[in-house]
């Protein structure tokens, strides 16, 4: 292959095909290395969510003759769908959901719901022309698998945003969203964890309440102004 | 969800596999009062300087020149990047470098449009503070610099050092080309970084908003994220986290496993 097409003689020939050899090779680890972390059979399913649910987004946020409302309510309901907000309510309260009872369990899954589902709704509202690429994925620590997607075009192109995934119940849904290398999971973690210091969870709770009942309130208005 | 003493064994050896050349200290912000003070100054100078003029920049400048002057500050910097590919021993991320650098000088209009990112050519994020990172300095304190914003001290100094080349690459340009004296000089350095800084408060100025909105501490919202994404970028790994607390994604069902199985029906998704 190209080693033997770099007999030729000459310096600039050789310096050209060393060259041309080094591109060649690195291309192949990049590839073999993109391979090693892509097992399809532990991925296919997971990917093929993230797969869907973005060309969903894309024609969701396509549809210009709906208000800002109704698109952002389609994708809240999507939301519903595919993320685990047992699971996520779970981590980013971590030793502190042991010590609540079920009735205060199921309310903050509620509000936690509701209001990653409106800042998620509201935020993808915002990006138009961008279409997103699903590169990869990985086996993560106990069959999770991490969905790796980039933006393309817009402001945020080139942007690294990896789903996390787990599987229970016979169903993939989302328990993470990695932007940048930032856990959604761990910066609300930190956040509560705060919240929590300086005061109980009926304190968090009311606080979730509050900024959902602003949101609610926000959106009546808009609505009532666009009419 | 069943979980064996075995599966615990291999998450913790997976986990310190990922991670993460220098291990945080245990508490990564020793200062945070004098920290909070000056995050809510920084906030007040937002609020009534920066975000007003802000929005007049938005206003003025449309937005294809917001993103072009964003481009050429990007391509201004790129020399500072090809020197800390190069200190880190990345000889593939130089190479791309260098043919992004020529690519955007040529065919870019000299930097404004990002034509090596039309055409595949990946972008590098590398700085002194990461090439410090990787040579196994640990972040230090984290630090919120009055103006400027969120640092760890590792990567304040980082900044500073990187900000020194650049003024010296492109001083002669203004020293000889301009014809400023060195006092103008460095006047027309700091207008520079003023103006980078305006141009970037203003393209990502809803999300800067939605942010503040939606957070319920943002301080600490700003910190965690400022510190995960310079661990991701140190790791070179920004498309996952890179993990401070082991417990991330497994808290401590361990502990209970009687309380396990409970925890395994229990599901409140649907209400």
């Amino acid at each position: 292959m190209t080693s033997e097409r770099c007999q030729a003689k000459g310096f600039t020939r050789r310096a050209v095909c060393a060259l041309v050899f080094i591109a060649f090779s690195v291309s192949l680890v990049s590839v073999s290395a993109a391979l090693a972390a892509d097992d399809p059979t532990l991925t296919a399913a997971p990917r093929q969510l993230i797969n869907e649910t973005a060309t969903k987004i894309v024609s969701i946020l396509a549809k210009k003759d709906q208000t800002t409302e109704m698109r952002i309510s389609e994708i809240e309901s999507l939301a519903y769908e595919i993320f685990d907000f047992t699971t996520m309510s779970k981590l980013v309260l971590a030793r502190n959901w042991k010590k609540m009872d079920k009735a205060k369990r199921k309310e903050f899954v509620v509000e936690f719901k509701r209001h990653l589902s409106r800042t998620y709704g509201t935020r993808l509202d915002r990006y138009e022309q961008e279409e997103v690429d699903v590169y990869g994925a990985q086996v993560e620590v106990r069959n999770d698998v991490s969905v790796k997607t980039r933006i393309l075009g817009g402001q945020f192109d080139g942007a690294e945003i990896s789903y996390r995934l787990r599987n229970q119940r016979d169903e993939w849904k989302i328990i993470d969203v990695v932007i940048e290398g930032v856990s959604l999971v761990s910066n609300y973690r930190s956040q509560f964890k705060e919240v929590l210091n300086g005061g109980s969870i009926e304190d968090l709770l009311a606080r979730l309440r509050d900024k959902n009942f602003i949101v609610d309130e926000g959106r009546a208005e808009s609505a009532a102004a666009t009419n | 969800m069943t979980i064996s003493p075995t599966h615990a064994l291999a998450d913790e050896s997976d986990v310190s596999d990922r991670a993460v050349s220098p291990r945080e200290p245990s508490n990564p912000d020793p200062l945070e009062k004098i920290n909070r003070g000056t995050f809510a100054f920084n906030e007040g100078l937002d609020k009534y300087f920066l975000s007003p003029l802000a929005t007049a920049w938005d206003f003025v400048v449309p937005e294809f020149a917001q993103t072009g002057i964003n481009n050429f500050y990007g391509h201004l910097n790129m020399p500072i990047v090809l020197a800390n590919d190069i200190l880190q021993g990345k000889p593939m991320a130089a190479l791309q470098d260098v043919t992004r650098i020529l690519h955007n000088t040529v065919f870019g209009l000299g930097g404004f449009i990002d034509f090596a990112t039309i055409v595949g050519i990946p972008e590098n994020d590398e700085d002194f503070g990461q090439t410090l990172g990787v040579y196994g300095v640990p972040p230090g304190p984290y630090l919120m610099v009055p103006i400027l914003g969120p640092y760890t001290l590792r990567d304040g100094v980082g900044e500073v050092v990187d900000t020194t080349a650049s003024g010296f690459l492109y001083a002669p340009f203004w020293y000889q080309v301009a014809g400023l004296s060195p006092i103008e000089t460095s006047g027309a350095s700091v207008g520079q970084k003023g103006l980078e800084l305006l141009n970037l408060r203003s393209i990502y100025d809803e999300e800067l908003e939605e942010s503040k909105k939606d957070a319920f501490d943002y301080y600490i919202f700003v910190r965690n994220a400022y510190l995960q994404n310079r661990r991701a970028k140190v790791a070179d790994q920004t498309d996952a986290p890179v993990l401070d607390e082991e417990d991330l994604y497994f808290f401590d069902e361990e502990e209970n496993g009687d309380e396990a199985d409970d925890d395994e029906e229990e599901n409140y998704d649907d209400f």
